[in-house]
C-alpha cells in the first residue's frame, strides 16, 4: 500500500515534467512560426492516431477471427463424428443458417473422399439438415462466395428443384459463378443443360474452352451428339470455331460425318486445324494426307497429328519431307508420328535418318527415335 | 542577402520534403486500398479451403514447362525436382538447366533421376551459351536436364525456353518451395482471360517455416531478427505494394522466383536479357513496352495467394549485396525503357506505375538520405531549429511505420498466415523494427545501388549464401 502510494507520488512530478517539456517544445515550435514545421507536427500527430487505430483494429480483428475459428473448429469436430457415424440415421441432424458454410466445408471434403453408399448417405444427411433450402436462399441473396459454394453444393446433391435458380445463376456475368452453376446443372441434368445452354457454350468467350470441354465430357456423347451435330449442320457456311472444338468430346460416327462434311468445304485455317484434331476415322485418311502441303503450319501439324492416329506404314514417304519443314513444330510432330507409325521398325528409321541430307531433319528423327526407345 | 537566400532555400526544401513523403504515403495507402479490394474479390471467388471451387478450373488446364535454372545446387537439386514432381498439375515437364555449375549438380541429378544423354533437337529461337549435352530421365519421362556453359540465370532461362514444348512456361528458382496447387492457382488468370501473358505468384519467406519433402508443412516466424523484419517488409513492399498495380494492368515486377509466362510472347520480345542485373523486372517492363507499342491487348497479372516460399538472407553481408543488386536492377530496367514514361497510349503503366516506381522507389534513397543530411546540416548551422530537424526525421519514419502496419492489417483481413498471438506480436514487433533501424540501413544500401548504377560499376552476381534452416541438407549455395 505504502509502496503503491510512493509510486503514485513519484509519478505525478514525472508526468508534470513531461507535460511541461512537451508544452515548451510546442511553444518553441510555434515561436519559429514556420508553416512546414507546423504541418509536420500535425501530420505526425494524425499518423500516430492512425497507428493506434490500426494497432487496435489488428488486435480486435485477430481476437474476432480467433474466436470464430475456434467455434467453427468445434462444430467441425462434432459434424465429422455425426457424418461418419454408421449407426446414426441422420433424421434429426440439423444445422443453423449461420453454420451452413463451415458445414459445407466439412461435407464437401467428405464428399470427395467417400464412395458409393457412404456418399449417398452423406447427401441424405445434407438434405435432412436443410442444406438445400439454405443454399437456394444463399444463391438468391448471398455474396459471390456464398453463391458459388451454394451452386456447387446443389450440383453435388443433384437437386432437380434448384434447376431454375441455378439456370439464373448460369446467366450471371461473373464467370466463376456462371461456370459453377453450369457445372451444377450438368450434374443435375446433363442432356437438358446441353439443350438449354449449347449456344452459351459457343458464344460465351469468358467461359474457358477447356472447362466447357470438361463439362461436355462429363455430360457424355449420348446427350451431346444430336444437338451439337444439328447446330453445326445448320451453320455449314460459317461454323463457330468453339463448336468445332467440342466435336472432340464426342468422337463417334455422327461427329465424323460432320467433320467430313465441313472438311470438304472451304474453311479458314483455324477451323481446319480444329476439325483435324477431331479426326479418328481412317476413312478420312486421304483428305488428311492432302492437308500436309498446306501453307498454314498449324494445319500441317494438326494433319500430322491426325496421321498419328489413323496413319499407316505407307504414310512414311509423306512424312519424311516434313522433317525438313521450316517450322520446328512440324518437324517435331512429323518425326514423332513417323517413329510411331504401325509396322515401322527402328532399323528402318535409322536407315532413313542416315539417308537424310538436312541436318535438322536428321537430328529431329534421331531425337524422336531415342524418345520412342526410352518410352 | 545570403541569409534570406538560405531562409527561402530551407523553406523550399522543407516543403518539398514534406510534399514528397506525404505523396509517397498517400500513394502507398491508395495502392493498398486497391490491393484490399482486389484481394477481397479474389478471396470471394476462390475460397482457399473449399476445393470444390477449384474443380471448375482444374481440368484441361494448358500444359506447362517448368524451368529450373541451377548453379551449384548439388545439395538441393534432387529435393527440388522431387518436390516439383509432386505438384497436382495435370500436365507438365520439368527442364533443369545446369548453368556450368562448378560443383556436382549434374552428377547428383544424373544419379538421382537416371539421366541419360539424349539426342535432343532443340528450337533455336533465343540465343544462349553453348550446350554441352541434353539429358533425359529414364525414371521420369517428363524430366530433362540441359547441361550448358555458364551464362547466368537469364541465359539459362533462354535455353530452357528453347527446349520447352508447352505453350506456358514457369520459371522458378532452384530453392523455391512450392505448394502442390501452386501451379494450378497461378495458371488461373490464363484461363480467365486469354489476353493474359504473365501471371506472377506471391513470394513469402520460408525462414522459420517447416518444410518436408520440398513442401511447406507449417508456417512459422523466423528467429533471426534480420529475417523477421523482412517478413514485414515483404508484406508491405512485395505483396500489397504490387497487388495494387495488378487490376490496373500496370505491374512492373514479377519475381523471378515464381511466375508463369506465355512462351510465344516472351520469345517474340526476345526472351530474357542476358547481362541485365534484374532480368525478371526487365522482361516485364519490355513486355509492356512492346505490347503497348504494337497496340496489342494483354494482361500481366499478380496472384495474391501465398504460393511460393523462399529463404531470405540472414546475414548483413548477403542482404546488403542483394539490396544493392535489386536497386541497380530496378534503375537499369527503368532507364532502359524510359521512353515508356508518359508515352501517349501507355495507359496506367506509362502514366502511373512507371513514374511512381521512378519517383518513389528508384530515386527515393537519394531524397531520403539527401533530406536527412540537409536537415542535420541546417540544424548544425542554425538555419533551422534542432527540434524541427528531428521532427522531419520522425515524420518520415512514422509515415513508413504506418505503411507497414497497414500491410499487416491487410494480411490479417485476408490470408492470416500467422495465426497465434505470439506470431502476431512478433509480426508487430517486426513492423516496428522494420521502420526504425532496418529501413534506414536498407535505404543506405539502396543509395549505394543508385551510386553504383550511376557510375556504371560492373558487378558480378554475388554468391547468395542460403542457410536452408528449414531443410535437412545443410548449407546451400547459389
Amino acid at each position: 500500500m505504502i509502496a503503491g502510494g510512493e509510486a503514485l507520488a513519484s509519478s505525478i512530478p514525472l508526468a508534470d515534467e513531461l507535460a511541461l517539456a512537451v508544452a515548451l517544445w510546442w511553444e518553441r515550435l510555434h515561436r519559429f512560426d514556420q508553416l512546414p514545421v507546423l504541418i509536420a507536427v500535425w501530420v505526425i500527430l494524425i499518423t500516430l492516431g492512425a497507428i493506434i487505430a490500426l494497432l487496435v483494429s489488428i488486435l480486435v480483428l485477430h481476437l474476432r477471427n480467433e474466436a470464430k475459428e475456434a467455434r467453427e473448429e468445434r462444430w467441425r469436430g462434432q459434424w465429422m463424428l455425426q457424418l461418419l457415424d454408421p449407426e446414426g440415421e441422420g433424421k434429426n441432424f440439423g444445422i443453423r443458417e449461420n453454420q451452413l458454410f463451415p458445414f459445407l466445408e466439412v461435407w464437401s471434403r467428405l464428399q470427395e473422399s467417400l464412395r458409393g453408399e457412404f456418399k449417398d448417405r452423406l447427401s441424405d444427411l445434407a438434405r435432412n439438415a436443410g442444406v438445400i433450402e439454405y443454399c437456394n436462399k444463399a444463391l438468391r441473396k448471398g455474396g459471390i462466395r456464398d453463391r458459388i459454394i451454394s451452386a456447387t453444393t446443389l450440383g453435388h446433391l443433384g437437386h432437380q428443384g434448384s434447376w431454375g435458380i441455378l439456370a439464373e445463376a448460369a446467366r450471371s456475368k461473373d464467370p466463376y459463378l456462371s461456370l459453377s452453376a453450369i457445372r451444377a446443372l450438368a450434374r443435375i441434368d446433363g442432356p437438358r443443360t446441353v439443350e438449354v445452354f449449347l449456344e452459351d457454350f459457343i458464344v460465351r468467350k469468358e467461359w474457358p474452352l477447356p472447362s466447357i470441354y470438361r463439362i461436355l465430357l462429363e455430360i457424355g456423347a449420348d446427350a451431346l451428339t444430336e444437338p451439337l451435330v444439328l447446330r453445326l449442320l445448320n451453320d455449314l457456311e460459317a461454323p463457330p470455331l468453339r463448336a468445332l472444338h467440342f466435336l472432340g468430346a464426342i468422337r463417334n460416327e455422327a461427329s465424323m460425318v460432320v467433320v467430313q462434311t465441313l472438311l470438304h468445304r472451304r474453311q479458314g485455317w483455324e477451323q481446319e486445324a480444329a476439325l483435324l484434331k477431331s479426326v479418328h476415322d481412317p476413312e478420312l485418311g486421304e483428305f488428311v494426307r492432302s492437308r500436309l502441303g498446306q501453307d498454314a503450319w498449324q494445319v500441317v501439324v494438326a494433319a500430322v497429328n491426325a496421321l498419328g492416329r489413323i496413319g499407316v506404314r505407307e504414310d512414311m514417304p509423306l512424312l519424311v519431307p516434313l522433317l525438313a519443314h521450316r517450322e520446328w513444330w512440324v518437324r517435331y510432330r512429323a518425326a514423332h508420328t513417323l517413329v510411331r507409325l504401325p509396322g515401322v521398325k527402328p532399323i528402318e528409321i535409322e536407315l532413313q535418318a542416315s539417308r537424310l541430307d538436312d541436318p535438322f531433319a536428321r537430328d529431329m528423327l534421331r531425337h524422336a527415335l531415342a524418345a520412342r526407345n526410352m518410352g | 542577402m545570403i541569409a534570406t537566400f538560405f531562409h527561402w532555400f530551407s523553406l523550399f526544401i522543407q516543403y518539398g520534403f514534406l510534399a514528397y513523403f506525404l505523396l509517397l504515403t498517400a500513394g502507398v495507402l491508395l495502392i493498398n486500398l486497391v490491393a484490399a479490394v482486389t484481394i477481397t474479390r479474389h478471396l470471394n471467388r476462390t475460397p482457399t479451403r473449399n476445393r470444390a471451387i477449384h474443380e471448375a478450373f482444374s481440368g484441361f488446364v494448358p500444359p506447362i514447362s517448368i524451368l529450373v535454372p541451377a548453379y551449384n545446387e548439388e545439395a538441393t537439386i534432387e529435393a527440388t525436382v522431387r518436390s516439383l514432381n509432386q505438384t497436382n498439375y495435370p500436365e507438365y515437364e520439368i527442364i533443369v538447366i545446369n548453368d556450368g555449375s562448378k560443383d556436382g549438380t549434374l552428377e547428383a541429378a544424373r544419379k538421382a533421376f537416371g539421366l541419360e544423354l539424349f539426342p535432343e533437337a532443340m528450337q533455336q529461337r533465343l540465343s544462349h551459351a553453348a550446350i554441352r549435352g541434353i539429358y533425359r530421365s529414364s525414371l521420369y519421362p517428363n524430366l530433362r536436364l540441359i547441361d550448358k556453359e555458364n551464362g547466368g540465370k537469364a541465359d539459362s532461362l533462354n535455353a530452357g525456353i528453347n527446349a520447352s514444348r508447352y505453350p506456358l512456361f514457369c520459371g522458378i528458382d532452384a530453392d523455391s518451395i512450392l505448394q502442390q496447387d501452386s501451379l494450378l492457382r497461378c495458371v488461373q488468370p490464363f484461363l480467365e482471360d486469354p489476353r493474359t501473358i504473365v501471371s506472377g505468384g506471391t513470394i513469402r519467406l520460408a525462414n522459420g517455416c517447416k518444410v518436408e519433402a520440398g513442401f511447406l508443412n507449417e508456417i512459422g516466424m523466423p528467429k533471426n531478427p534480420l529475417a523477421l523484419v523482412q517478413v514485414a517488409e515483404y508484406l508491405r513492399a512485395f505483396l500489397f505494394g504490387r497487388l495494387g498495380w495488378s487490376p490496373m494492368n500496370a505491374l512492373l515486377i514479377v519475381s523471378g522466383a515464381f511466375g508463369i509466362f506465355h512462351r510465344e510472347t516472351v520469345v517474340r520480345v526476345g526472351g530474357y536479357s542476358v547481362g541485365t542485373i534484374g532480368e525478371d523486372m526487365e522482361l516485364i517492363v519490355r513486355l509492356h513496352d512492346v505490347m503497348i507499342r504494337e497496340g496489342k491487348a494483354y494482361r500481366i497479372v499478380f496472384v495474391p495467394d501465398p504460393i511460393c516460399w523462399t529463404e531470405a538472407p540472414e546475414t548483413l553481408k548477403v542482404l546488403r549485396s542483394q539490396r544493392i543488386r535489386w536497386q541497380r536492377g530496378l534503375l537499369e530496367s527503368l532507364w532502359k525503357h524510359r521512353s515508356l514514361m508518359f508515352r501517349r497510349g501507355s495507359g496506367a503503366v506509362g502514366w502511373l506505375s512507371f513514374p511512381y516506381m521512378t519517383l518513389f522507389e528508384a530515386i527515393e534513397p537519394l531524397i531520403e538520405v539527401g533530406g536527412i543530411v540537409f536537415f542535420l546540416v541546417s540544424a548544425w548551422f542554425g538555419v533551422i531549429d534542432w527540434s524541427a530537424a528531428v521532427l522531419f526525421l520522425v515524420l518520415v519514419y512514422v509515415l513508413g511505420f504506418l505503411q507497414t502496419l497497414n500491410a499487416v492489417l491487410l494480411e490479417e483481413v485476408s490470408y492470416r498466415l500467422f495465426q497465434n498471438y505470439r506470431q502476431i506480436f512478433k509480426l508487430l514487433f517486426a513492423t516496428l523494427l522494420e521502420s526504425f533501424g532496418y529501413r534506414q540501413m536498407n535505404t543506405w544500401w539502396r543509395l549505394l545501388g543508385v551510386i553504383q548504377w550511376a557510375l556504371k560499376r560492373k558487378q558480378e552476381w554475388g554468391n547468395m549464401t542460403r542457410k536452408a534452416s528449414w531443410a535437412s541438407d545443410g548449407d546451400v549455395r547459389r
